[in-house]
């Protein structure tokens, strides 16, 4: 019988660049605690007035009902208000709880038999009381990420400083959400929830659904505080209205990939339209693969339409070991002219796609009707630098990137800045570059600084963002408040060795688009 | 505590956040990330901790929540010519782990946690936020599915 320590030793070693972290991390907190810091930069100060200037447009729209297809369109739903009259619930049963620290309401559902979709809201009972999600970090995430703010880098903490927020008071529990902060502090957040089972058609429209809204709260650095809970079980007829059906005739095991054979499904409600993956084979386990592959094998299933782009949203990546009958069900805007799953297998960075069945749509004299056929699933393969994940969303998110025109040089430093990327996704714009290091006259022969702390800088030199790595570490990385690519940065160093710190620049480096 | 207390406890306990990060995270760029973060959260947070005994407990839970991020952050962000990066080298003849890999999240934690970390069931229930009767009878389950992944290696409780 293996013991405990004979399965740690399974792992293996923690690796050096793991270990090194950890004591860069130590090292770098404590150099951090021992310095003053300023908490609102000039910068900061300027991001924090036009987040203010975001959310009043936010709050005005809470004032004046935000509701169920407000946040359904925050999803990428695109469904008009006139589409859904008589489909969203109103008055549902048991619809609210509380405990000491908030309440939590149900306020508006929509359930078609696929998914259901909850408006609640999460009220404080106190006043100058901040509701914020567990899975952000008050003082380490930005403002931006609670929609109050576009591209914002303050703070929430020092956002609801600013406020007049006098405590924070976070919730978890309740998964895969838009969330709306509202003016007082509390939150409307909508929860999709995907029916386990989806009834054949003719049943759809008598199935119900019984579920729970259950949310943990805990006040932010106020240990002595329990955490509370609020649990409210509710139950939704289906108001989605209409359903048609399409199934694909034939199912795929993508060419032997899969143990069990996968058919598509097209569903369209009342309220949206679905595209479900299903699996359908008897004894459905795993994934074929070879031993020892899967540790390092991603599957995604990702819906591509007649022109093989990415249906947005449409990818879901695959567990080895899923053993649901429904693998999938993504909601669609609008149903293309041909529907087609694809699994995409990626093992150390060779990229295998399998096509499998497809449903279309037949025409007649030129019009589309609405009736589909089905088709037999084809293979091919192909290496690609471009990981499996990536290849559905690319299309999703727009994505804007720059290069640095040509490298830069730190005069004096012996320090090159040699290539910058910077991408600008819908919420915010990342940079990577690389600087090229030298040993410095001052030390020893092939010794490097101790440490380079690479700085991005506004007009007046205040910091926007920064990163630092050990003097032997020339790659860095960060993020930049920015919701466009700018055509230049002004960026500065400061190189710490045994003399003490010495600061280049700052210097202006333009950037080339693409 | 000191800071020398919190950076020794740290330390002490980095090979059994490479074992967690290494079952949630399959990049070791992301594992690097997670461990970071989590001193980092650790250190700023740490007057949050009312009693020293649970430190590990609690590192634990932030570990998890971080790891949750990343993943999280790795469904919506991601730059184009990244290659995967490939895992670190497993000890060969490791069926165990291989198999623990494979299995859904929800048991292998708690399997994790227990057998091979050696904290106790309360401990377990603390880390994960679950009662003790859902971390027992999900150990019971995924030791189960292991068994039929296993067929000749079993685990006893």
């Amino acid at each position: 019988m293996k013991q405990a320590e004979d399965f740690r030793q399974d792992y293996g070693m923690a690796d050096e660049a793991f270990c090194r972290c950890i004591r860069e991390t130590l090292l770098d907190l404590e150099r951090k605690e021992a310095r003053p810091v300023r908490k609102i930069r000039w910068s900061a100060a300027i991001a924090l007035a036009l987040a203010m200037l975001a959310c009043t447009a936010a709050v005005a729209a809470v004032v004046s009902g935000w509701g169920m297809m407000d946040m359904v369109n925050v999803e990428g739903l695109n469904i008009e208000p006139e589409e859904t009259h008589g489909v969203v619930l109103t008055e549902v049963e048991q619809v609210s709880g509380e405990n000491d620290y908030a309440s939590l309401t149900i306020r508006e559902a929509v359930y078609d038999g696929v998914c259901a979709y909850i408006v609640m809201d999460l009220v404080p009972k106190e006043e100058n009381v901040l509701m914020v999600p567990e899975w952000l970090d008050p003082d380490r995430d930005a403002i931006g990420l609670m929609d109050c703010s576009n591209g914002s880098n303050v703070t929430i903490a020092e956002w609801a400083a600013e406020k007049g927020f006098e405590r924070i008071l976070q919730f978890n529990g309740l998964g895969g959400y838009a969330f709306h902060v509202n003016e007082n502090g509390s939150v409307t957040l909508m929860e999709v929830r995907r029916h386990e089972i989806i009834a054949p058609a003719e049943e759809l429209l008598q199935t119900t659904y019984r579920g729970r809204a259950a949310v943990s709260l805990n006040w932010y650095q106020e240990p002595e505080k329990p955490n509370k809970n609020i649990d409210v079980p509710f139950v939704l007829p289906n108001s989605g209205g209409t359903v048609k059906r399409y199934v694909s005739e034939n199912a795929t095991d993508f060419h032997g990939l899969m143990d069990a054979q996968v058919k598509l499904e097209i569903i369209k409600t009342g309220f949206t339209n679905y595209a479900v993956i299903r699996s359908v084979g008897k004894d459905f386990e795993y994934i074929t693969v070879k031993d020892g592959e899967y540790l390092h094998t991603d599957y995604t299933f990702v819906l591509i339409d007649s022109n093989n782009h990415a249906i947005p949203d449409g990818a879901v990546h695959y567990s080895v070991n899923a053993d649901e009958e429904i693998l999938s069900t993504v909601k669609l805007d609008e149903v293309p002219q041909k529907l087609q799953v694809r699994l995409v297998k990626s093992t150390f960075g060779e990229e295998q796609r399998y096509d499998g069945v497809y449903l279309t749509k037949l025409h007649s004299k030129g019009e589309v009707i609405e009736t589909f056929s089905m088709g037999d699933a084809i293979e091919y393969q192909f290496n690609s630098t471009m990981i499996a994940r990536d290849y559905a969303l690319k299309e999703y998110f727009v994505r804007r990137e720059a290069t640095l025109a040509e490298p830069v040089a730190f005069e004096g430093a012996g320090v090159v800045l040699e290539r910058m990327r910077l991408s600008t996704y819908a919420w915010q714009t990342t940079y990577e570059i690389s600087l090229s290091v030298q040993p410095h006259k001052s030390t020893k022969k092939g010794m490097v600084y101790k440490q380079v702390r690479f700085e991005i800088v506004d007009d007046e030199g205040n910091v926007i963002s920064n990163s630092q790595g050990m003097g032997s570490v020339n790659m860095y990385k960060g993020t930049l408040p920015f919701s466009s690519l700018p055509d230049s940065l002004r960026v500065r160093i400061k190189v710490y060795d045994k003399n003490g710190m010495i600061e280049y620049g700052p210097v202006s480096v333009q950037l080339t688009k693409e | 505590m000191t800071k020398d207390e919190f950076a020794r406890r740290i330390l002490e306990m980095s090979p059994m956040l490479y074992r967690l990060c290494y079952t949630q995270l399959s990049q070791p760029a992301d594992r690097e990330d997670a461990v970071q973060e989590t001193v980092r959260r650790a250190w700023e947070h740490r007057d949050k901790l009312r009693d020293e005994r649970y430190m590990q407990t609690w590192v634990v839970r932030i570990l998890l929540n971080v790891c949750d991020t990343q993943r999280r952050k790795n469904g919506r962000l991601l730059p184009v010519e990244v290659l995967p990066e490939q895992g670190t080298e497993v000890a060969e003849n490791a069926p165990l782990l291989e198999a623990l890999c494979m299995l859904e999240e929800k048991y292998r934690l708690p399997i994790q946690l227990h057998y091979i970390e050696g904290c106790d069931v309360a401990e377990v229930s603390a880390m994960l936020h679950l009662p003790q009767g859902t971390v027992k009878s999900r150990m019971a389950r995924g030791r189960a599915r292991l068994r039929e992944m296993l067929k000749s290696e079993v685990f006893e409780g």
